[in-house]
């Protein structure tokens, strides 16, 4: 015990290997992919996703000219997938970015600023959490109107508490080790011991829960362009797209595949990204190897 | 090891256990195809749950494709030769100078067992004439009295004569409910139909049953449940699946289904125009009229047919009208005052620095049979040279910037809904609806419809009064939607609508 | 323990209070009224202005509020202005599509998930393991609505074996209901496993990895044993805790899950009444289902003393 609690506190050694696993392999793939294909389509796309061409509507996938086919308006598959790669980078990277900070700054504090705090904080997520994400962005939707914003609003709104309560048990679980027991008895300050003794120990958890949540905003993301009250044209959304697709899915399909295909791999990169950067940087999982 | 197997083990059990669940209930899906049809009963599929059933205060189309005939009926029916046959009034006189009406109440009860009084005829009829929907209240504008003569006996009384009243009596403005019950009308509406409304459930169903004290032939359906499905593809599932009778209202998003899956072959395919819709452009009044026509100039009617696959349902229009009515006309180069110019709309917004007006196009997101049509008129209009700004915003938020804001807050929108032209009636431009159009002229047209004492008249002047519209270039029509339904095939007797957009179970039979 | 407890509900009460206030504002923030809505697009202002009135819409907001709590706490959750049905009514109905659903979906997922998970992680790096992982990552990423398009596009329109969307009710035919609820269910059922699975392999694994788990088997236990004798209660508290926060996330689950199947459930009614402005129900039945998930979190708060000392004492 003694021995963990002298080599813990240094323990985000700088010397770490990264075991390049399959798992971080594919992720990574995944996820460039992803970011490739958001950065292209500012400078190419196959043709205007949101202008109608009526006499090529439904074309079937696998034609020269429209890879995936063209939907009820004849508008380019590819095209359209290509620009909801942005929406999906724009608010899910921004929902789960803002949340991050937010969310780390408030479970910190619960967790180490007394019981004032952690009750205040803790009561305060529990509400949050408690108000059905959905009904709440609806509600913001009509509200503030519906759009990429809006959608990051409600986001946030909803991934913040997660993030705090996460962040707070993480960090409690840290806090309540004999290492930094003994911290405290070198006469270490609170920030000190947060800054050097928890954000590093619970760093796993908040890339876990980055990643997580960087995928969580893409499907919520979906899920709520899908129910009509996120994204709308001429923005283009993977769930929106599910949305007109649902409408034809009697008629066509395949038209139903690609955006969904699209979020899976998406979101299955980010996820493995998440785990294999877990694997490679959590301190407990290190030490047991 | 037993740890390691137990994981598994339920896993696998799970997977069975829903294999398993998915058989039983898949075979028990083999049945004969109508298996409603020996016990006299229907169900079917109703896209949109009207959330209320007072049909007095509420205009939604969701509630009156089932309360009206079915459940409470009106003074009159007007067939579709045009005879007009008993309702409530069992008979009535017409002065000669078509001022005073009297109507002779049928000695009937209602569906719970109290007897028709004039006293109830009154109410209704004053209900309707206070009520705040203008659809509803539209036909008493003529009216100055509405009195009970005996207990039987109801006179009303016009300052001038009214086509629009007479009609009223054969619609929702004239249907006749019991005084004692209008408490409960937005959840229990009672009436003298056919049929009594068991319960009603918002966003799931309709369950009616025939009604005991029907005045009239007992109905061959003796139940029926109206199924609120809003997927549209789901309810043709069912439909295809046998799990109900009739999807008697389809909405064009769902037309091109019909015929790719050839369910107009599997079942019987109605069309009728009834419950079809006008589909059109609105351009604000307050936009120059030139930048008006340059706009609808960039309408082409065609495409917005072909978006949705199936040009047997609707038909290219410059006319506000649904083909079964005798102003309609059919997009032609004598009533297209501005027809399809795409070259023509951007010379001319080159030539006018249309360009550099900002332009705002609302669009309501929620409805897909106006997002739709959105989709294709803003690139369109965008690439002749428009400069447009797309507002997407829910139908709370539009009743609110649009219906209900004053000035309303748009400088284009499409709107899709019922064909009555004196909706667009306006007496003094501090009285123009939503819309934002205003014409003494179309209004005096409407008035003098009104007024008419002959069928001809009335048809002159509701042309005269179609064609100044269409000139306006306000209220621009794209394209007429004709009601479609589908029945099963031994599922027989329909009937076009006869009290508005009305579904009559009654004449149904098997 | 008590006092542990009482602090608990003490805070239980001021949670309650202030989600209705927020969820009052949230609301009544949206614009939009009911009574422009119910009367249509050829209302004339001023019968849109007496409805209102008749709704007591023109009132004050902090009267309505105030009217609206003390008649809640009398029992009385309100009415719908459209139709007069009292809140109560439109939720118990509800309630018998939404409580099987999503009680069924989480069970689903549980039962999938425990011992799934608790497998993957006893099996960490070996190949079995890897593939069961990889299949919840999969699962993970699948958003709820799209297997549920995809599963009542195969069962629903290729197969035809089960309704692809639409509600029979209990009454009408129980095994309708049932049928109704099948692909539901299993959209649900197996997108929460996946989430589980996830939650369910890193809870064993941070307990496999915890000190006291490698003395025991120092001392000679086996790993199962370990695992079952010393980490099992340890692991149940992130369990338990990502149960209080999944329910939160279940009833987001259903609100999609009863969109794509056309099922008239607590959430599509709620989305309804949104759309209508229907504020009373709104925020009533909003109010009860916070009400609950707050008393669940509660509840989980109190499991957690039980659990762990450790947090009991602290606090």
């Amino acid at each position: 015990m003694t021995d963990i609690a002298a080599t813990a506190p240094i323990a985000p050694k700088k010397r770490r290997r990264l075991s390049l696993n399959a798992t971080l392999v594919v992720g990574i793939v995944l996820t460039i992919g992803f970011l490739v294909v958001a950065l292209v389509s500012f400078f190419w796309l196959p043709s205007n996703p949101n202008i109608p061409v009526i006499k090529n509507r439904m074309l079937p996938p696998f034609l020269p000219d429209h890879w995936l086919g063209t939907d009820g308006l004849g508008r380019d598959i590819v095209a359209q997938l290509m620009v909801g790669a942005r929406t999906s980078i724009l608010v899910g990277a921004g929902g789960a970015t803002v949340s991050l900070i937010l969310g780390t700054i408030t479970g910190l504090i619960a967790a180490a600023y007394g019981k004032l705090a952690d009750e205040t904080i803790s009561r305060g997520a529990d509400i949050m959490l408690s108000i059905p994400g959905m009904v709440t962005a609806l509600v913001l939707a009509a509200t503030m109107g519906s759009g990429a914003l809006t959608t990051i609003f409600a986001l946030t709104a909803f991934f913040t508490p997660s993030f705090t309560r996460v962040i707070r048990s993480a960090a409690m679980s840290v806090l309540q080790e004999d290492f930094i027991t003994s911290a405290k008895l070198y006469g270490r300050g609170k920030l000190f011991i947060l800054a050097r003794h928890v954000i590093p120990n619970i760093a796993g958890v908040m890339i876990v829960q980055f990643t997580l949540y960087f995928a969580a905003g893409i499907l919520t993301e979906a899920g709520l362009s899908y129910l009509g009250v996120g994204v709308t044209r001429p923005s283009i959304s993977w769930g929106m797209m599910l949305n007109e697709a649902q409408q034809t899915v009697g008629i066509s399909s395949p038209l139903a595949i690609w955006p969904g295909l699209a979020i899976v791999l998406v979101v299955l990169g980010l996820n493995l990204l998440g785990d294999g950067l877990r694997d490679v940087l959590d301190p407990k999982l290190k030490r047991r190897s | 090891m037993q740890s390691k197997m137990k994981p598994v083990r339920s896993r696998l059990g799970a997977i069975a256990a829903a294999a398993l669940m998915l058989a039983a209930f898949g075979s028990a899906e083999v049945m004969a195809a109508s298996p409603r049809a020996a016990e006299n009963k229907v169900v079917l599929i109703a896209r949109q749950d009207p959330g209320t059933l007072d049909y007095v205060t509420s205009n939604l189309t969701a509630l009156r494709l089932w309360i009206p005939a079915n459940v409470v009926e009106p003074l009159v029916y007007f067939n579709k030769d045009g005879s007009v046959a008993p309702g409530v009034a069992e008979s009535w006189t017409i002065s000669d100078d078509k001022l005073t009406y009297e109507f002779k109440i049928r000695k009937t009860n209602f569906s719970d067992g109290t007897p028709v009084t004039a006293d109830d005829v009154v109410f209704s009829l004053n209900a309707m004439k206070n009520s705040p929907v203008v659809n509803n209240s539209s036909a008493y504008n003529a009216v100055s009295s509405i009195e009970k003569v005996d207990d039987s006996t109801v006179k009303v009384v016009l300052s001038r004569p009214s086509q629009n009243f007479w009609r009223g009596m054969g619609s929702v403005s004239g249907l006749i409910q019991p005084e004692h019950a209008a408490a409960t009308i937005a959840t229990n509406p009672m009436g003298t139909g056919p049929y009594v409304l068991k319960s009603y459930t918002t966003n799931s169903s309709f369950e009616f049953e025939a009604n005991p004290n029907y005045w009239g032939t007992k109905p061959s359906i003796t139940s029926a449940t109206v199924r609120i499905v809003t997927d549209g593809t789901a309810g043709l599932n069912a439909m295809e699946a046998g799990e109900v009778d009739s999807v008697p209202v389809i909405t064009i998003d769902l037309w091109e289904q019909l015929t790719k899956r050839e369910l107009d072959k599997k079942f019987t395919l109605v069309t009728y125009p009834q419950i079809g819709e006008p589909t059109y452009a609105v351009l604000n009044q307050k936009l120059d009229p030139e930048l008006r026509q340059t706009l609808a100039k960039t309408l082409d009617r065609q495409s917005y047919n072909d978006a949705f696959g199936a040009a047997w349902g609707a038909e290219n229009t410059c006319t506000f009208a649904l083909p079964n009515q005798p102003w309609y006309a059919p997009e032609s180069a004598d009533t297209c005052p501005y027809p399809f110019d795409y070259e023509g709309a951007m010379k001319t917004v080159a030539e006018k620095g249309y360009g550099s007006t900002p332009l705002e196009y609302a669009s309501l997101s929620d409805v897909p049979d106006l997002s739709l049509p959105a989709d294709i008129m803003v690139p369109a209009m965008q690439g002749a040279g428009f400069n447009i700004t797309r507002n997407a915003i829910d139908l709370a938020r539009y009743s609110q910037l649009i219906f209900q804001g004053r000035p309303p807050q748009f400088d284009i929108t499409v709107m899709s809904g019922d064909a009555e032209p004196t909706q667009f009636a306006c007496p003094d431009p501090s009285k123009a609806g939503w819309s934002t159009y205003c014409s003494a002229e179309y209004t005096k047209a409407l008035g003098d419809a009104d007024a008419a004492t002959s069928d001809e008249e009335y048809l002159t002047q509701m042309k005269k009064a179609a064609d100044i519209l269409r000139k306006d270039a306000v209220i621009v029509p794209l394209i007429a939607k004709k009601g479609v339904g589908l029945f099963d095939a031994s599922l027989q007797g329909f009937v076009e609508p006869r009290v508005g957009v009305a579904i009559e179970i009654a004449p149904l039979h098997w | 323990m008590a006092i542990y407890a009482l602090r608990k509900l003490a805070f239980f009460l001021g949670a309650v209070f202030v989600a209705s206030l927020a969820i009052f504002l949230l609301i009544r923030g949206a614009g939009g009224n009911v009574a422009a809505i119910v009367l249509g697009k050829d209302a004339t202002a001023d019968a849109i202005n007496a409805l209102a009135h008749t709704y007591g819409l023109d009132r004050p907001l902090p009267v309505q509020y105030f009217d609206w709590i003390v008649n809640m706490l009398h029992g009385d959750l309100g009415q719908s202005f459209r139709t007069k049905e009292s809140v109560a009514d439109l939720v118990t109905a509800r309630l018998s599509v939404s409580i099987p659903l999503a009680l069924s979906g989480l069970i689903l997922g549980l039962i999938i998930a425990i011992p799934v998970g608790t497998y993957a992680a006893r099996n960490v790096g070996k190949p079995s393991g890897a593939v069961l992982a990889l299949i919840s990552q999969i699962g993970i990423a699948v958003p709820v609505f799209w297997a549920g398009i995809l599963l009542s596009v195969l069962f629903g329109v290729k197969l035809g074996w089960l309704p692809t969307g639409g509600w029979i009710d209990w009454d009408e035919s129980p095994v309708g209901a049932i049928r109704s609820l099948v692909l539901p269910v299993l959209s649900l059922g197996l997108i929460m496993a996946a989430v589980l699975i996830r939650y369910v392999r890193s809870a064993v694994l941070d307990v496999m990895n915890q000190d006291y788990v490698r003395t025991a088997r120092a001392v000679g236990m086996t790993r199962t044993q370990a695992l079952l004798q010393v980490g099992l209660r340890n692991a149940a508290l992130p369990i338990v805790t990502i149960v209080g926060l999944q329910i939160a996330e279940l009833i987001g689950g259903t609100v999609i899950i009863e969109m794509v199947f056309s099922l008239p459930g607590l959430s599509r009614m709620i989305l309804a009444n949104v759309a209508a402005r229907e504020v009373i129900v709104v925020q009533s039945t909003v109010m009860l289902i916070i009400v609950f998930v707050i008393f669940v979190n509660f509840v989980v708060d109190l499991l957690y003393g039980v659990l762990d000392p450790r947090i009991r004492n602290a606090a």
